[in-house]
């Protein structure tokens, strides 16, 4: 006999438990632990500077990594071929043909432009090239910046956004949701009404209006925290009812009425009582509102009314794709909705599963 | 049956009236009125001097009341929407917003409602498919599929589809809602098929999310369903599979379905909007970014209201149906 067997298992170790036998869910964890890294490490993942222009190397197709040369010989240094800009002689589009002569050798952990972490000035790099060449994996854009750091960099405002909204979202909804279900009465009907207001608005036309009263030659920075705050307007309501439901079910219960009878009150019954067991449910749909944040975000930044240059995120950097001309000569300029699909696919994967894990008995329909 | 619905509409006016509130705070937010736009055009196209344009702008803020308290403007505002359908002059196109909206917003309607069809039948015929076959392969190519449908963000479909149709099929059928040869022709069927011809991505992508959505729920309410007893009581008085299926399990699992269309329904309006505007194909869609881009406020505001009219009607048809659907609503 262990004691170790004697221990009942702590609602935590249950969740962890039933949520690692998920392997959806461990591909979505991973997704989004690699969303957050690239995030905080962006600098150092990025080989260039993501504003850095370079007029030489406009619209370069993405370039592919090699250990063997046209010769085949071997070098344990990969490289890749850089460009010969020429002409069709018949329709007169610029073309790009490979270079043999010219290889951009990869270094790793060198010195390149220099960026701040934490305060501190660094100028190391995942890998990097030296001398004046440059490889784009993702290909370069409309100003030669590159596609990769741009994306990395993206993933900052992208992610820090989704964080302000749902941060925003979730103090409201959780404020309202159990200060709703316990006080109940005339303090209910009256935010249920608000509530159902909220919910009554079509989300992408309300947004949109109000991103519209913006002024236009508002500060970038104002933009953003402007723009969190409208996405933040309407995603509260649809938290504060499952979080007012949950708590109607809760208050019902015995172990409240017995705090109540030993005189706790009401700041003490909602701190200690409520709020640990809505905690679970609010995770849930934080993770999974996460990801329609950073849909709503990219398409309004693809529209050009979101995220305001020179800040970065995927949706803002998607806008140039609008042309369809640009899309047809330059197919890359795509590439970062493969961030997108990666960070909504990933945290829907891990909220699906953390659902699943925190309430077994739920079914998909309980969101 | 019929106390309820009264009930359920008097309940939605109230909430009608702050939102036309609201939006009408939103039209008045950013400076300037229609007046000092008019005039600034005028002094552009007319050559007009500063006195001249100053008298102007009394004399239409006079016409139009722009002067009056702010809430004898909205309540002359609301009374034209309500008994003229007049939603004021837009700015940009030099017409007034009710003949735009005429044009669009029966379109997007139509679409949307059609999507909606297509995503309820399929998905739910799907999802029945899948909780009949629960952790098969069927079910699980169901549930993947699900879930990328809910996943991919549409406005990337809409350019996948988008570059597919014009740069690898160079077809012709793309931003806009006929080709110009049907484009002044009267209704006809060959003009309904161009149509078709054109808007169909926007069915492919509304549909998709929805018929996701849809199944999703269908599946797991039918899981729940067959848990209950009484299914259980069905098997055991000698009922096949299928008809305990369809006579006891899918009629009840289609209750919760009914109540998830009042979600379901702005999120094929979404879709569609979402759609159309990459695809630029002329329904509310567009023309409510466009205007938000020449800070066409009256626009705006028209589109917003209506679309949100739309989403209160649905929502109530949706409590009408499930009522009918179900005695213990209309009875609470």
């Amino acid at each position: 006999m262990k004691a170790k067997n004697n221990i009942p298992n702590s609602y935590f170790s249950l969740v962890r438990k039933r949520f690692f036998a998920n392997r959806v869910g461990i591909l979505g964890l991973v997704f989004v632990f690699l969303l957050i890294f690239t995030a905080v490490f962006a600098d150092f993942l990025s080989p260039y500077n993501p504003a850095g222009r370079d007029s030489d190397r406009v619209f370069y197709p993405p370039q592919g990594i090699n250990f063997f040369d046209e010769d085949y010989n071997f070098s344990l240094r990969p490289f890749a071929y850089g460009f010969i800009e020429g002409f069709d002689p018949d329709t007169f589009e610029p073309t790009m043909e490979i270079d043999y002569s010219q290889k951009n050798y990869i270094y790793f952990f060198t010195r390149g432009w220099e960026y701040k972490f934490l305060g501190l000035n660094l100028d190391i790099h995942l890998f990097t090239t030296k001398d004046n060449s440059k490889i784009f994996l993702l290909g370069s854009d409309a100003y030669g910046r590159d596609m990769l750091s741009r994306v990395f960099k993206g993933s900052r405002v992208t992610l820090l956004f989704a964080l302000i909204v749902v941060s925003i979202t979730t103090v409201i909804g959780i404020l309202v949701g159990i200060s709703s279900g316990y006080f109940a009465g005339k303090f209910d009907i009256a935010t249920q009404r608000i509530t159902e207001l909220a919910l009554a608005f079509p989300e992408l036309p309300l947004y949109l209006s109000l991103v519209a009263i913006l002024p236009r030659q508002m500060d970038p920075f104002l933009v953003f925290i402007f723009m969190a705050f409208i996405l933040s307007s309407l995603k509260w309501a649809q938290l504060s009812r499952e979080v007012r439901g949950k708590t109607l079910s809760l208050r019902r219960l015995d172990y409240i009425k017995a705090a109540e009878a030993l005189g706790s009150n009401d700041m003490r019954i909602i701190v200690k009582h409520l709020l640990p067991n809505v905690t679970s449910h609010v995770i849930v749909s934080v993770s999974l509102l996460i990801p329609s944040v950073i849909l709503t975000e990219s398409f309004f930044s693809f529209l050009g009314l979101g995220i305001q240059s020179p800040f970065v995120s995927w949706g803002l950097q998607l806008n140039s794709a609008q042309d369809l001309r640009t899309i047809g000569s330059y197919p890359w300029v795509l590439s970062p909705v493969f961030a997108i699909l990666i960070s909504v696919l990933g945290f829907n994967a891990f909220g699906d599963a953390l659902r699943d894990a925190i309430d077994p008995y739920a079914t998909t329909t309980k969101k | 049956m019929l106390s309820f619905i009264i009930r359920r509409i008097l309940y939605s006016i109230p909430l009608l009236f702050i939102i036309s509130i609201l939006i009408f705070f939103i039209i008045q937010l950013p400076p300037g009125d229609y007046a000092t736009w008019y005039v600034s055009q005028t002094k552009a196209l007319a050559n007009i001097t500063q006195e001249q344009a100053i008298e102007l702008t009394i004399t239409l803020r006079e016409k139009y009341g722009l002067n009056d308290p702010i809430v004898f403007q909205y309540l002359n505002w609301i009374k034209n929407i309500i008994f003229y359908f007049d939603f004021g002059f837009s700015m940009h196109y030099n017409k007034p917003v009710s003949e735009m909206l005429a044009d669009r917003l029966p379109r997007t309607l139509i679409i949307a409602l059609i999507c909606h069809f297509f995503a309820t039948t399929i998905g739910v015929t799907i999802g029945i498919y899948a909780a009949k076959n629960q952790n098969k392969l069927g079910d699980n190519i169901a549930t993947i599929f699900a879930f990328l449908g809910m996943t991919i963000p549409r406005f990337f479909l809409a350019l996948l589809i988008m570059y597919w149709l014009a740069i690898v099929l160079n077809s012709d059928n793309t931003g806009s809602m006929y080709s110009p040869y049907y484009a002044v022709q009267p209704m006809s069927f060959a003009k309904l098929w161009n149509g078709i011809l054109h808007i169909w991505p926007i069915f492919a992508i509304a549909v998709l999310g929805g018929l996701a959505y849809n199944m999703r729920v269908m599946r797991g309410n039918l899981l729940d369903v067959m848990r209950m007893q009484y299914i259980e009581t069905a098997r055991a008085k000698g009922l096949s599979e299928n008809q305990t299926l369809y006579r006891h399990a899918v009629p009840n699992a289609l209750h919760p379905l009914v109540m998830f269309q009042g979600i379901a329904l702005p999120y094929m309006l979404m879709g569609e909007l979402e759609a159309a505007i990459v695809l630029s194909i002329p329904t509310a869609g567009p023309l409510l970014v466009e205007s938000i881009q020449r800070q066409d406020t009256y626009t705006t505001a028209a589109i917003l209201f209506c679309l949100t009219v739309i989403l209160v009607i649905g929502n109530i048809i949706a409590d009408i149906l499930l009522a009918v659907l179900d005695p213990r609503v209309r009875q609470n």
